[in-house]
């Protein structure tokens, strides 16, 4: 077992408070051999730990230990949800130190999570979390678009000469979304956290994705806010109505496009005969809620899980179009 | 001969193009009628704007805010928008997306 401190010095405080620190006991959590959000088969120990990773915090700030070692797989939603879990207690303390992660005991695990950022990722300290892409990382986090959005175009510039029609529209209007609805009534006051967002981007598995997660109060929550007679409606269905064209919790005329750009990634190739439907999903979680779309036109799967995951989750996953093979320019 | 201005959005404007209002980005939809469109549209007859060389994409409210929004919030007419604005853009996709948008926009306003 290989556990591994975060590689920053040690921050300079009162003696008093640092006292208090080290009197504190760490509580270990401990992940399940596999970390996903997709496979049904898994999604429920998944969302159950990152959960327990949530509630931590809830009955005043404690250090903790991510207990990483029998993992043995982490899918890219997962793994975007563990490093904003990871940062939002660092942020919460604004101390680096105050989780500790257990690394896995699998040495090619360890291998595959350095190769994919995730080490870099959680372990990166506080003040170094908004210059993420910057140094080259596909983990980044925000709380604005305002300049992220640029930074994340260069990103990909940069690492991955793929076509992503649709893409940059809908990660656009997602990290709009976050500012516009996702903390609306939460009572998250640490301005540090307020409005963030975490992303990551990349190529893996012959596959182009981007995950974009929030831990504001979830799609339902607002639906249900904008419409009480709603209480009852399931989360699956209040994500999938929100996902709706037209529909916005704002009620302005114009508004609730944003999530024909969000879906539209996925038939940006279909149309032009490059892929076909089955190649692509777009995962949805708040909540309780799963819709997984594999077309923008049609309706998602739906499913609930019994751990709601705080926020609001989605994964694009894409085949890899190279440029050169698109019918048009 | 008919009086024509041009817009380049990423030479004029931003190459990063983003969000409704500024509290989303200086470069917003809201920034981009107000201080491109509307003053071209005042001082000339007809406007050209040039869509293509941006970094990244163009988002639904960007375009929306920008186009839909000299209907909405600009008092100016869908049809008159329509004859007086050419989008220029590789991406027919976009240019039908703004045209929908305006025509949307004039069907929401009490003639």
């Amino acid at each position: 077992m290989t556990e591994t401190e975060p590689s920053q010095s040690r921050p300079k405080l009162p003696l008093a408070r640092n006292l208090i620190g080290a009197a504190r006991a760490y509580k270990t959590i401990s992940a399940p051999s596999t970390l996903c959000l997709y496979d049904p088969r898994f999604i429920e120990s998944t969302a159950a730990y990152f959960g327990q990773l949530c509630k931590s915090q809830d009955i005043g700030l404690r250090p903790v230990i991510v207990d990483l070692s029998r993992v043995v797989h982490i899918s890219v939603a997962a793994a975007l949800v563990l490093f904003a879990n990871v940062s939002r207690i660092r942020l919460l303390t604004n101390r680096t130190e105050y989780v500790r992660i257990v690394w896995p005991t699998d040495e090619k695990v360890r291998e595959r999570f350095l190769r994919g950022g995730i080490t870099q990722a959680i372990s990166t300290p506080v003040k170094k979390l908004d210059l993420m892409l910057d140094r080259g990382c596909p983990y980044s986090t925000a709380t604005s678009p305002r300049d992220h959005y640029a930074e994340t175009c260069r990103y990909a510039k940069r690492h991955f000469d793929v076509d992503h029609e649709g893409m940059f529209s809908a990660l656009q209007e997602a990290m709009i979304n976050v500012g516009e609805h996702a903390y609306k009534g939460s009572d998250v006051s640490n301005r540090l956290l307020r409005d963030r967002f975490w992303q990551l981007c990349g190529l893996k598995d012959n596959k182009l994705y981007f995950a974009f997660y929030d831990m504001g109060t979830g799609i339902p929550y607002t639906m249900r806010k904008a419409d009480p007679t709603t209480y009852a409606v399931p989360d699956h269905d209040h994500i999938a109505y929100a996902m709706t064209d037209g529909i916005s919790s704002t009620g302005e005329p114009g508004r609730g496009r944003g999530s024909e750009d969000i879906k539209r990634p996925l038939s940006a190739f279909v149309n032009k005969g490059i892929e076909t439907p089955e190649m692509s999903y777009l995962l949805l979680i708040s909540g309780c809620g799963v819709c997984i779309y594999h077309s923008k036109d049609e309706l998602p799967n739906t499913s609930t899980v019994a751990s709601p995951l705080k926020g609001t989750l989605l994964e694009w996953s894409l085949p890899i179009v190279r440029r050169e093979s698109r019918s048009t320019s | 001969m008919t009086d024509v201005t041009e817009i380049r959005i990423a030479q004029d404007f931003s190459k990063y193009p983003l969000g409704r209002f500024p509290k989303h980005s200086d470069a917003c939809g809201q920034n981009f009628r107000e201080k491109m469109l509307v003053p071209a549209l005042n001082r000339h007859e007809n406007v050209r704007v040039f869509l293509d060389g941006i970094e990244g994409e163009y988002g639904s409210s960007f375009l929306d805010e920008s186009f839909a929004g000299l209907v909405l919030k600009c008092n100016f007419h869908a049809d008159e928008i329509l004859s007086r604005i050419e989008i220029v853009t590789a991406s027919e996709d976009l240019k039908l997306e703004i045209e929908r948008y305006i025509r949307e926009a004039g069907a929401r306003t009490p003639t």
